[in-house]
């Protein structure tokens, strides 16, 4: 009983000291750490949002880098027709919602292996139409982003800001009735439609608020880096959210965040000894971890707390 | 060139790498579309065909050695593949994330080895002729004889001999075949090495004609993917006649407009094949 009161208890302590700890980071760091941090937390929040298409709802989708893509070139144009930072950011995410709603409808017809390649295929035409269009997107050369930045701290604390709030927002969702539906579409569709849940507008609406996050997060990133290019539809990115979520643990919260963290650090620290190294390292990683460790390092950690929690049951 | 040579050009062109990609997505064909394995990292074993082709040629001085060693090295390295990921390969997320490794590993290791520097191989035969005045090389049309030597002999394995047999069973019906003694394991090992073995010599044969970058199993995998896919699962045929028709479509699309916009408009054609293409062929079907 103890056990079993105690475990979420230090769960949440946990938790909010490790949160409370990176808020109060940039006070003692140099800029460079800074901007990393910065980056390590918005690639979180980008894997966070295929995490709650897969990890959640069982969608295993390559497109969320049209929705990068996209919430960065909003921020662009937003910036351009001097749109105020806040109002850009919730519009963008509204767009990227939209666009989700659109490319969801259309992915979900089809299942498996079938939904992975034709999610791909998406991001690889959408890449295509952002480098085959120059006047629309600037190409590989890109726009530079014309909104007046915050400072390295303060843009810091936008970001830290944002991500919480999403991220307490989707552990909240995921705990809902909602999220119990995602969890049952992922687990079991035909159970699912047989007890007449629409499965299909789950889907959407799962598909549309990652879309969203991701665009989100693609406008954060191209505020962080002043510069977006077409680039940043590259199907790449979606590979690493899923590369960062299966290796935090997928259909968790903190996951997609200890992931994205984990491997940005290990490409900085790698690029500069040995760069090359580091997409054979990440795939080996991949292979071991999907073989031996499908579901990650915080699947890991409640596996060994599950243990535990068994042992103190044993014990009475 | 004028029009006139361009179109025919463009068709020969088309014709020789619909033959090519019929080839590599025969061996997807094989573990995609039979086995049911979604093998991410195919492209990547055309890459490292081509390069073990040039290493090969370049160090023997001679071209046509490397057509019987690199399908016999790529299959090796399949099996192995195969058999690290035997434990995830009937659940299809897991197979696609570990074989997103193995091509993440094999184009790192490739870059990390031979450089990003593109390889360029000399065609071992140089004679040519010529379409309305514009020149083709012999060495392309004998990559497209063979190719469709390789397929037709495939054909023959998969319809006519045991193994194909076996092959055919062990997705149509894992139990039965266990049952009637078919060692399904060991099935599914050996048709993933044909499959990359293939995939192998794709890249082997093509390696005269291309510049050989890492990059080039990334860029192959995806068409490959929708070809065998828009072809219905496990029909080497169907799937030969789409990567045709694929090729086709961007070589001719690519004389009036952009080759990104020609493969932009190849894709949605494709997609808007995969997405409609069950619903437009039961309608045809009446």
């Amino acid at each position: 009983m103890m056990a079993e009161r105690l475990l979420p208890c230090f769960k949440g302590f946990a938790t909010l000291a490790i949160v409370g700890l990176i808020g109060v980071l940039p006070l003692f760091m140099g800029r460079f750490y800074v901007v990393l941090v910065t980056e390590m937390i918005i690639w979180g929040l980008f894997a966070l949002s295929f995490n709650l298409i897969y990890g959640y709802t069982g969608m295993l989708s390559f497109g969320q880098s049209i929705f990068f893509g996209i919430g960065a070139y909003f921020l662009v144009y937003g910036a351009r027709w001097g749109l105020p930072l806040p109002m850009n950011l919730f519009l963008l995410t509204l767009a990227a919602g939209i666009l989700g709603v659109g490319v969801g409808t259309a992915v979900i017809r089809v299942r498996g292996a079938k939904f992975f390649l034709v999610t791909l295929v998406g991001a690889i035409l959408f890449h295509l139409i952002a480098l085959d269009n120059r006047w629309l997107t600037g190409g590989d050369d890109g726009f530079i982003v014309s909104a007046a930045y915050l400072g390295i701290r303060n843009n810091f604390y936008l970001v830290y800001g944002v991500s919480l709030v999403v991220g307490l927002t989707i552990a909240g969702l995921v705990r809902s009735r909602l999220g119990l539906a995602f969890r049952m579409i992922r687990d079991d569709q035909k159970r699912a439609e047989l007890l007449g849940y629409w499965t299909d507008g789950f889907k959407v609406l799962s598909f549309s608020l990652g879309g969203a996050i991701a665009g989100l997060a693609g406008g954060l990133y191209g505020y962080t880096s002043g510069f977006v290019s077409a680039d940043y539809f590259h199907w790449s990115h979606s590979a690493n959210a899923v590369i960062w979520t299966v290796l935090g643990g997928s259909g968790t919260v903190a996951g997609p965040f200890i992931g994205a963290a984990l491997l940005t650090w290990l490409r900085e620290g790698l690029s500069a000894l040995w760069g090359k190294v580091y997409p054979v390292v990440v795939g080996i990683l991949l292979i071991v971890l999907v073989v031996g460790l499908p579901e990650g390092i915080v699947g890991m950690f409640q596996g060994v707390a599950e243990k535990l929690k068994g042992s103190f049951f044993e014990e009475r | 060139m004028g029009l006139i040579a361009q179109v025919p050009f463009g068709l020969i062109n088309g014709l020789v790498w619909g033959a090519v990609l019929g080839l590599i997505s025969s061996g997807l064909n094989v573990i995609f579309g039979l086995l049911g394995i979604v093998n991410v990292a195919h492209g990547s074993f055309y890459m490292l065909g081509a390069f073990l082709a040039w290493f090969i040629s370049n160090h023997l001085g001679i071209f046509w050695p490397a057509l019987l060693i690199v399908p016999l090295a790529t299959g090796l390295l399949g099996l192995v593949v195969e058999f690290a990921l035997k434990p995830v390969e009937r659940n299809t997320t897991l197979t696609v994330l570990g074989t997103f490794g193995v091509m993440l590993g094999l184009q790192g290791a490739s870059l990390l080895i031979w450089g990003g520097t593109p390889k360029r191989l000399a065609p071992p035969l140089s004679a040519g002729f010529s379409v309305f005045g514009a020149g083709y090389s012999w060495y392309r049309i004998i990559v497209a004889v063979i190719s469709i030597l390789i397929l037709l002999s495939l054909w023959y394995c998969l319809e006519r001999t045991k193994f194909g047999l076996k092959l055919r069973a062990v997705k149509e019906n894992p139990e039965l075949s266990v049952a009637v003694g078919v060692p399904v394991t060991l099935i599914y090992t050996l048709g993933f090495g044909l499959g990359t073995s293939l995939a192998g010599l794709s890249g082997a044969l093509v390696a005269p004609m291309v510049s050989i970058t890492p990059e080039m199993g990334v860029r192959i995998f995806a068409i490959v993917f929708l070809v065998v896919i828009v072809g219905g699962l496990g029909r080497l045929w169907n799937s030969v006649l789409a990567a045709i028709g694929f090729s086709v479509i961007r070589g001719l699309l690519t004389i009036f407009i952009d080759p990104t916009g020609a493969l932009i408009i190849t894709f949605a054609l494709v997609l808007g094949v995969v997405f409609l293409g069950p619903r437009l062929f039961r309608s045809l079907e009446g």
